[in-house]
């Protein structure tokens, strides 16, 4: 789907690396796997749950990459690379195998990935009003 | 008798998650297809076709040459094999790429497409578009009529 850019006001004291960990902190438990890559001043955060092999085929899996990056007192977020491949292959395997189960796991993944990059942001939101 | 219970739990419990998943879940598609005398999961519980149904028949008939039998009994089941080895290898390799994806994505349109259309023109008198009336939900209905 869509990419989505969010701009959120920061006050002085705001830390990139702390939002970075306190996203760290609040997804990894729920099992998504993240990765972090520093640019310059920006910073590229991919969250990752339930990718490749058999998940393929339930269409659960969840994917979004996240571009952090300080301009004065503004957060850009640019939020990007969802994950839709999985749920394409669910909704085959749901077709002509009559498992049809492959299909409401595919729609539960759907609504997951819909939700994720809504999720993030809500993370990203108490953390700067939490400042 | 409790000895072999004990020896198929042992066994049961030193093999995979995955494993005993499809075991399970063998068992009960097993279990449906001796209740309602269909191996669709759909056909199964709520008595109506689904797009997939006909393939097997489509493939038999396919492999004895008989060729308008194979496309009545369904229209796509080549593109089907196709679906299948792609889907076998985005498993396996844990990526679909571009092309994959694409003849997936038109695959799933068609397949929606021939069984609005099937739905229509054939149900519910022409096989393989007959609905089951040994499915779990009819039985359900006879038993509270």
């Amino acid at each position: 789907m869509s990419n989505m850019v969010q701009s959120y006001k920061i006050p002085e004291s705001f830390v990139l690396e702390n939002l970075v960990t306190f996203i760290q902190q609040r997804f990894q438990p729920a099992g998504y796997m993240i990765n972090v890559n520093s640019v310059g001043n920006a910073v590229q955060v991919t969250l990752q749950k339930n990718i490749g092999g058999i998940h393929m085929v339930t269409g659960l899996g969840e994917q979004l990459t996240i571009n952090f990056a300080v301009k004065e007192t503004a957060l850009n977020v640019f939020s990007s690379n969802q994950y839709w491949n999985d749920k394409i292959v669910a909704g085959v395997v749901g077709m002509f195998c009559c498992f049809g189960i492959t299909w409401i796991t595919a729609a539960i993944g759907i609504f997951k990935q819909t939700q994720l990059p809504n999720d993030v942001n809500a993370a990203i939101f108490t953390y700067i009003s939490s400042l | 008798m409790m000895s072999t219970l004990q020896s198929l739990r042992t066994f049961l419990v030193s093999k995979p998650k995955w494993f005993r998943f499809g075991l399970i879940f063998a068992s009960l598609l097993l279990l449906l297809y001796v209740l309602t005398d269909t191996n669709c999961l759909v056909e199964a519980i709520i008595g109506i076709p689904c797009p997939g149904c006909g393939l097997t028949r489509a493939t038999i008939a396919f492999i004895t040459l008989d060729f308008p039998r194979a496309f009545q009994m369904h229209p796509l089941f080549l593109l089907a094999y196709l679906d299948i080895a792609l889907v076998s290898v985005s498993v396996l390799t844990g990526k679909v790429s571009d092309i994959s994806r694409n003849i997936l994505v038109v695959s799933l349109v068609l397949f929606i497409g021939v069984y609005a259309y099937r739905m229509v023109t054939m149900y519910p008198l022409i096989a393989p578009m007959k609905p089951n009336p040994h499915s779990l939900l009819n039985q359900l209905i006879d038993l509270f009529n």
